[in-house]
């Protein structure tokens, strides 16, 4: 039986145009359809949008962060369960992230 | 017995031992009087060091060690000081005796991604006559033996024998004398040339065949094809090259025994598209190609002010001269693509290189359209204020050419042409003829014609100036006008008795004193006097003006102006005066920059000086010709610029977008500045802030059923039609940000779509465009994914977090949305896909 996850993301890609945004919204939409709570903060070229609080953390099960870029803040996930990923896995086999989450 | 004495010497001409070289040894080797061999020890051949063909057939190349050996008679003490003498020319002057080949010109631009992605076989060039053309190559002027070898009458030997010395002396002769009337390099060839008739081994070998009952004719024919299999053997590219001298004095002294028919020239019908190749090119040969069929024209010859140069030019025919060996590199009838704007001619192009051209003709005809509304419209600034945008000539055929470009006027005709390559001045008819031709096809607009600008750089043999250390601060315009007053004078006359055939102005160059301005006055009036004595007819109403390119005439033109009717800034001469740097000088060239805000204040200074003494002032030179200066021309106030006419519609579309106002206050900020680079900055920042209102999707950046053939082709597509539409600073710097981009993993998205993207300084304007393809092509090249939707996001580098960013995020997050493909996919025009996108992303 598939457990309801919370889970915590940043997304960040090189030029902050595109990839960022098209990641968080996949992730977004993938989540929420296997029934999981999902906050993604985007750094792009508009800055850090729906930033991760730090009750938003407390509350979290684990975190997904993209490794295309550095990501701002990384320490803020040390005490998280963490999945690094790159944006094009997320864009292209955003399933198969998902269903990794639940494997021991 | 002989003594001998050897020693080693490694080899250090860069182009291995050819003639040239070859010949200054043998020439010391005549002097030591004694006999001296050369091995070249990579290949152990063996070279008589008299023989020019000798040491060539040695095939000795750059760091080859070689092993000289000198032999004389024992009874001579000769040997160790020949030793000292050779090594001491060896080490010395020998390595002056060639230099390194040149190298591909550095000013080259870099080229664009799609070509440099492909292997081209390409000549480099330097463009003489601008624009781009495809066709076969066809050599011109590529002599054909007409004598048949196999029926030619034979005299006895002896009689041939002496046939062909009598010939070859008179050969001799002959190169003598062309020798003494050339300089520098090709004096130098001349003169290998010469030694290559000379050369004992190439004698002794005509000698053996004419002795075996050969014609003169055929021992000729097997002793060229001798050398030429032994050079064309050789490792070195420059020595296989040879090939061509050794032919060259052959077919000289072919005609000098059978006579100048002894060779056709090939028939120059043209039958299809072509790009002729040619050594040089007679201008009576180039007027009697098909215009229709000639498409392009390479020169191997350098030189831009040639008159078959000028004619081409005219006739907009591209033109790249200095392509070295382009004959011998180029076989007939190969497909070829010349490229003006890149310097280089390309030969038999893949069909991506080709596909390039046609993509870039395809945009130069959008632009052409774009802007043909210019060519009929004065040049004018959105609120109102007109500056004359006038053409730069150098002969009266190139006036038509110009009006059609756009030109409001002439604002320079250079004559110094007229008096160029000829070995007299052009008499006063010939002149009248010629400035008649140039103002009727200029109608009621002005012509100004300069007086000849002869001396320095510009030598005239029958004006007898010697050369001078430093030309440009020298004997030169209208300086000479007082030694050669009578054809000062005859020009003058020459173009009053034309001017009644139009708008004609006369303007004087390199003025640098109110005393030069009162002399010319002066005779100009004289000239007008003796006109009417002799009762010719002539038009005395012709303003006299003069060239502003000496910076002491800045401070004295309320003086000036009482003596001439109108001023024009020579911008290229008045910078290097100005800066003390030559623009030659590789040194010193980056003091040669016109925006430095000293010059601009200079610019300013003059321009309102004019002003105040109520006259008018143009401006004839490169500065004026750069669409990117328009701002600071018109925040000057200039009353006209003049340019090369090819980018006339580009200036006056440059133009039309400029406030007035803005462009004052741009220049005040300008004259604030302290760097030449700060002016660049402010020109570029003031240019991308004047796009950067436009919206960041129109009709126009919607691509429908584009027909590309691959990624590369759609970007560029893409790109150009941003720069159609006036939304990027640099295109060529775009296309490279949205391939870095591309490189660090490419834009493929799935479902049919790509996004290529950059944010970049090269932006003007934020923009999507969204293109979609007829055929779908492969976006990576690793798998199969097809893509016929892209979606292309270009973001000024200076615009992060504005409302822009916003609508790029939301359409970002949109494309991953299965309805909203869905729609996408459904849209069936530009107009529907507008629609869709603006209200999605509530444009």
């Amino acid at each position: 039986m598939n457990k309801a996850l919370n889970i915590v993301a940043v997304t960040a890609c090189s030029t902050g145009i595109a990839q960022t945004y098209m990641a968080a919204d996949v992730l977004e939409h993938c989540a929420r359809a296997k029934g999981h709570t999902i906050k993604v903060e985007t750094q792009g070229a508009l800055g850090v949008l729906n930033p991760i609080t730090l009750s938003d953390l407390s509350s979290a099960d684990l975190a997904i962060l993209t490794n295309d870029v550095a990501i701002d803040d990384v320490d803020r996930f040390h005490q998280l369960k963490t999945i690094t990923v790159s944006i094009d896995d997320i864009l292209t086999t955003p399933q198969d992230i998902l269903d990794g989450l639940l494997q021991p | 017995m002989t003594n001998q004495i050897t020693f080693e010497f490694s080899f250090p001409l860069p182009n291995g031992l050819h003639a040239r070289p070859a010949n200054a040894i043998t020439e010391v080797v005549k002097t030591l009087g004694c006999r001296v061999s050369i091995t070249n020890l990579r290949n152990q051949k063996v070279a008589d060091a008299s023989s020019v063909l000798s040491m060539i057939a040695c095939d000795i190349a750059l760091h080859d060690q070689c092993l000289f050996s000198i032999d004389s008679f024992p009874e001579q003490e000769t040997a160790s000081s020949a030793e000292q003498l050779l090594k001491q020319f060896l080490e010395g002057d020998f390595i002056h005796c060639d230099d390194a080949l040149p190298e591909l010109n550095t000013d080259q631009k870099p080229l664009p991604y799609m070509l440099r992605q492909e292997t081209m076989n390409s000549l480099p060039g330097t463009a003489v006559s601008s624009g781009m053309a495809k066709g076969k190559a066809v050599h011109l002027g590529e002599p054909e033996l007409a004598l048949n070898p196999e029926n030619i009458e034979i005299g006895a030997i002896d009689v041939e024998t002496a046939r062909f010395e009598e010939a070859r002396q008179h050969l001799l002769a002959v190169m003598e004398h062309q020798a003494e009337q050339s300089s520098g390099e090709e004096q130098a060839i001349i003169k290998a040339h010469m030694a290559l008739l000379c050369d004992q081994e190439l004698i002794s070998q005509l000698h053996s065949q004419l002795s075996s009952g050969e014609s003169i004719l055929n021992s000729v024919l097997t002793t060229q094809s001798y050398y030429s299999e032994l050079l064309a053997t050789s490792k070195n590219t420059y020595l296989r090259e040879r090939v061509l001298d050794i032919r060259d004095v052959c077919s000289r002294l072919i005609c000098e025994v059978y006579g100048a028919e002894s060779f056709r020239t090939s028939d120059t019908t043209l039958t299809e598209d072509s790009i002729c190749i040619a050594a040089h090119l007679a201008p009576s040969q180039f007027l009697a190609l098909d215009r229709q069929q000639l498409k392009g024209l390479i020169l191997e010859s350098g030189g831009s002010t040639s008159h078959t140069v000028i004619l081409a030019r005219s006739f907009g025919i591209p033109v790249l001269a200095g392509v070295e060996q382009a004959g011998s590199h180029v076989p007939a009838g190969t497909a070829c693509i010349l490229d003006a704007n890149h310097n280089l001619l390309i030969v038999d192009p893949s069909t991506a290189v080709a596909r390039y051209y046609q993509l870039e003709n395809l945009k130069q005809d959008r632009l052409a359209i774009k802007r043909q509304r210019f060519l009929g419209e004065k040049a004018s600034t959105q609120d109102g204020q007109t500056i004359e945008v006038a053409a730069n000539i150098a002969s009266a055929e190139e006036a038509t050419t110009a009006f059609n470009n756009g030109a409001e006027a002439i604002g320079l005709f250079r004559t110094e042409m007229l008096y160029m390559d000829r070995s007299q001045a052009p008499f006063e008819d010939e002149q009248v003829d010629i400035y008649r031709r140039a103002l009727e096809a200029a109608g009621d607009r002005p012509v100004i014609i300069r007086t000849m600008d002869i001396g320095g750089d510009k030598p005239v043999d029958y004006f007898n100036i010697g050369t001078e250390e430093n030309p440009f601060l020298g004997y030169r315009a209208v300086r000479i006008y007082p030694e050669y007053l009578d054809y000062f004078k005859t020009q003058l006359r020459a173009i009053l008795r034309a001017a009644n055939y139009g708008q004609c102005k006369i303007m004087i160059p390199m003025v640098a004193t109110v005393a030069e301005a009162k002399w010319l006055r002066k005779t100009f009036n004289e000239v007008i006097e003796s006109l009417h004595e002799e009762q010719i007819t002539h038009n005395s109403n012709v303003p006299l003006g003069m060239m502003l390119e000496v910076p002491s005439c800045a401070f004295v033109i309320d003086q000036l102006a009482r003596y001439m009717d109108f001023f024009s800034i020579g911008s290229n001469d008045l910078t290097q005066y100005f800066l003390a740097a030559d623009r030659g000088n590789a040194y010193v060239e980056n003091l040669y920059d016109s925006l430095n805000p000293a010059f601009l204040r200079q610019l300013k200074h003059i321009i309102d000086e004019v002003h105040k003494a109520g006259s008018w002032v143009g401006m004839c030179g490169e500065f004026a010709g750069d669409p990117i200066h328009m701002p600071l021309l018109i925040g000057l106030g200039l009353d006209e610029i003049s340019l090369g006419s090819p980018r006339i519609p580009e200036v006056k579309e440059a133009i039309s977008t400029l406030n007035a106002d803005n462009c004052k206050s741009l220049l005040c900020e300008a004259l604030t500045l302290e760097t030449a680079d700060d002016v660049r900055t402010l020109l570029m920042r003031n240019r991308q802030n004047s796009s950067a209102n436009l919206p960041i999707l129109t009709l126009d950046t919607i691509l429908f059923d584009a027909e590309c053939h691959s990624k590369a082709e759609v970007i560029k597509t893409l790109i150009d039609n941003l720069q159609i539409n006036e939304r990027l600073i640099d295109s060529a710097g775009a296309e490279t940000a949205i391939w870095d981009r591309e490189d660090i993993s490419p834009t493929m998205l799935g479902f049919g779509i790509a996004i290529p993207h950059c944010k970049s300084d090269t932006i003007g304007a934020n923009t999507i465009s969204i293109m979609k393809l007829k055929e779908p092509v492969l976006w990576n090249e690793d798998d199969d994914v097809l893509t016929d939707t892209v979606f292309m996001l270009t973001v000024r580098a200076s615009d992060a977090g504005n409302t822009h960013m916003k609508i790029f995020a939301q359409l970002a997050r949109r494309i991953m949305r299965d309805e909203f493909r869905h729609t996408l996919a459904t849209c069936q025009s530009q107009q529907e896909l507008m629609a869709y996108i603006s209200q999605e992303l509530e444009l």
